[in-house]
């Protein structure tokens, strides 16, 4: 629906607020003007009582004489005539009897005022048909005659109606005019502002996993939209390099697969091309074909450990173990194949009972691929070294060999997936089961896994894998 | 036709090459990249099953040393990588076919046979020499209409001599193309294989198609009489 749309949304509230702004503006502005001009008529109506209340008691003092047609009222009545209040009615009064009166333009005659407008002093309105009429009474006291007069002034508040009428039409008008304008600069601006989210919007769609190098438009970068943007493109960063991990991982992993695929295919394929076999010619083919699928098993088992490692899905079982126990167990079938190539395997720890608290399966897969590694990479007649050693807090144990060490290039790659120092190498000795690359790669997790860490170190005469790994608790250090 | 095969893996590198050979090829076996090129600079291969991961030398650098050493013997690599950049740099590298891991032995085969063809600019897989029909793919053998039972060997000598029709083919052009490397020089065994073949081909036929070069080799060639 176009309400949710930001765009408008920001547009009817800036358009909710400008109204109610403008509405109390106006109303304030009314309110002030009608109380203004009703302020401006009393303060006439004031005036010309004050004026004619100094003209009596100045004529008077000159010629007394309070009754209709002497001079002295006469000369009131012409003084009254001349004063500027053309709009304003005056009528004095002696006890209720009209002395003198000058009408107004916008005033009312005497005869027609209501009798108790000059019964008391102050100010009153009435109306008469559709006018209303203003009327200010004030007592004059004369001293030089010691008598009091009453003067009443009037005029109606036509002028006043008609003013507020007017201000009244051109509110009226202008207010939606301004809100209409408003509303479309508003829309304008807020269609401006969110141009570079519709922009990012546009092209955050656009990108899938064959376009994940593809980056968001950013102008400004130092506001929010800006701002916006850079983390979106760093969480596209992010995300393109996991993928062209995820990627590499899925083209070596098939390569590995498929080369003991291809091994199997073409060995069945082979016996199976001549209908004359015998049945030794058999057994070879399926000792090869064997032979293939126990790598496949071996790959896909460590493949799937490492999935699990990347998901976090792996649930590490931690107990007590003894660490000698592990290295033992993988000492005996690390020494079968050795013995194959005559390599010798010696052993050296820091006492028997080394105590840990860790994962028994994952540590003794850790200590067999180490143990492994260095067989394979052991020339026939050499020799195989395991070294445990109880540090300050951690154990520290050592496997090295004589091979023929690992480039300081190599050494960084070597604990990456797929790694091989040497691709076909591996494959030589068929009993060390011919991993894919995937071995270091799983004791580096595991090591990572038990707080610890694994290093590498390597001369032209040999390797040695270090594996670091912190105890659990301190309490129990040995002395050093 | 003599094949080189490289390949690391000790078990499918000699699987390989068994399967090549039941199909009579002579075939030898390179297990990394230093050995191959020796082999191919020591002797002479119809064509190279080579490779791509590679210990010492990969398959592309061999390509690109072969082709840049001016030896243009058809290569057909093996890879288990399938991505299309992989195959693009193979092909660039100076392959002539490329088959993905894992492959089907017949498959593999039938391009073998392809790029043979093409070397040889033969249009199909039959070669016809009078009345004697060889079919390449089948490795079907007929005189006259009749078919003739050969061993692998024998058909393998009988199909280069084909090939090379009305050309003298000499002993050790013979022991190259058909033998593979444990072939003895000093053995009399292409004689025995030529008699053999006489027996099976030209006996009971006027028209005799294997006739022997003294001093220079055999030739293949529809004649009337034998010079020995």
């Amino acid at each position: 629906m176009w309400i949710s749309s930001v765009r408008w949304r920001l547009t009817l509230w800036n358009i909710a607020a400008l109204t109610a702004v403008l509405l109390l503006f106006s109303i304030g502005v009314y309110v002030l003007s009608e109380r203004l001009l009703h302020q401006r008529l009393e303060g006439t109506l004031q005036s010309a009582a004050q004026v004619t209340e100094l003209t009596l008691n100045h004529e008077m003092e000159e010629h007394g004489g309070r009754e209709r047609g002497e001079p002295s009222i006469r000369e009131v009545l012409r003084t009254m005539h001349q004063t500027s209040f053309p709009g304003t009615a005056i009528a004095i009064w002696d006890e209720n009897v009209l002395v003198a009166e000058k009408p107004g333009l916008h005033g009312l005659d005497a005869a027609d005022l209501p009798v108790e407008t000059r019964q008391e002093a102050g100010v009153r309105h009435f109306r008469r048909g559709n006018t209303e009429y203003r009327v200010l009474t004030v007592d004059a006291d004369i001293p030089a005659i010691g008598a009091t007069f009453t003067v009443t002034v009037n005029e109606s508040t036509a002028d006043i109606q008609h003013d507020l009428a007017n201000l009244r039409r051109v509110l009226y008008l202008s207010v939606p005019i301004f809100i209409l304008l408003c509303a479309v600069s508003g829309y304008v601006l807020a269609r401006k502002s969110l141009q570079p989210v519709a922009e990012m919007a546009y092209a955050v769609e656009r990108i899938s996993s064959a376009n994940l190098d593809e980056r968001l438009p950013v102008s400004h970068r130092s506001d929010e939209f800006g701002r916006l943007g850079d983390t979106f493109n760093s969480l596209l960063d992010r995300l393109e390099r996991s993928f062209a991990d995820q990627q590499r991982f899925m083209a070596d992993a098939s390569h590995e697969l498929r080369t003991p695929l291809s091994v199997a295919i073409t060995a069945v394929q082979v016996a199976l091309q001549n209908p004359e076999r015998n049945e030794a010619e058999f057994r070879d083919a399926l000792s090869v074909v064997e032979e293939q699928l126990r790598r496949l098993k071996r790959i896909v088992e460590d493949m799937f450990i490492l999935a699990q490692a990347d998901a976090g899905a792996y649930q590490p079982y931690l107990a007590p173990v003894y660490l000698s126990d592990i290295t033992d167990e993988a000492l005996r079938a690390a020494r079968i194949l050795a013995a194959r190539k005559n390599i010798e395997v010696s052993e050296e720890k820091d006492g028997p009972d080394l105590e840990f608290h860790g994962d028994e399966g994952l540590l003794r897969q850790l200590m067999l691929i180490l143990l492994d590694n260095a067989v394979k990479y052991t020339p026939e007649g050499g020799h195989v070294g395991l070294r445990v050693r109880q540090r300050t807090g951690a154990y520290e144990i050592e496997v090295s060999d004589d091979g023929p060490g690992i480039s300081d290039s190599e050494q960084k790659l070597i604990f990456d997936r797929f790694y091989r120092t040497d691709k076909a190498r591996s494959r030589r000795n068929p009993g060390a089961g011919g991993g894919a690359g995937l071995g270091l790669a799983i004791a580096r997790w595991i090591a990572e896994l038990h707080s610890g860490s694994i290093s590498v170190s390597s001369s032209p005469s040999g390797t040695t894998f270090c594996v670091w790994l912190p105890r659990p608790h301190t309490g129990d250090s040995l002395p050093a | 036709m003599r094949i080189l095969v490289v390949e690391d893996d000790p078990d499918a590198g000699p699987m390989l090459c068994k399967g090549l050979r039941e199909h009579a090829f002579a075939v030898d076996l390179a297990s990394d990249g230093i050995t191959a090129l020796h082999k191919i600079f020591v002797n002479t291969y119809d064509l190279i099953v080579l490779d791509l991961m590679l210990p010492g030398k990969d398959g592309r650098e061999i390509c690109r040393e072969l082709r840049d050493s001016g030896n243009d013997v058809p290569i057909l690599m093996l890879t288990a990588r399938d991505q299309v950049p992989d195959r693009i740099a193979g092909l660039n590298a100076g392959a002539d076919d490329y088959v993905i891991k894992p492959f089907d032995l017949g498959e593999l085969l039938a391009r073998i046979h392809a790029l043979l063809r093409r070397r040889d600019r033969l249009s199909g897989p039959v070669l016809q020499v009078a009345d004697l029909r060889i079919d390449t793919h089948q490795r079907k053998v007929s005189r006259a209409g009749k078919p003739v039972p050969l061993t692998s060997k024998e058909y393998a000598l009988l199909e280069y001599l084909a090939w090379r029709e009305g050309a003298v083919v000499g002993r050790a052009e013979i022991s190259e193309h058909v033998w593979d490397e444990t072939y003895d020089p000093a053995s009399n065994l292409i004689e025995v294989y030529v008699q053999r073949l006489r027996r099976k081909i030209d006996a009971g036929h006027t028209v005799k198609l294997i006739h022997t070069r003294r001093g220079e080799g055999y030739q293949m060639i529809p004649g009337s009489a034998n010079v020995d």
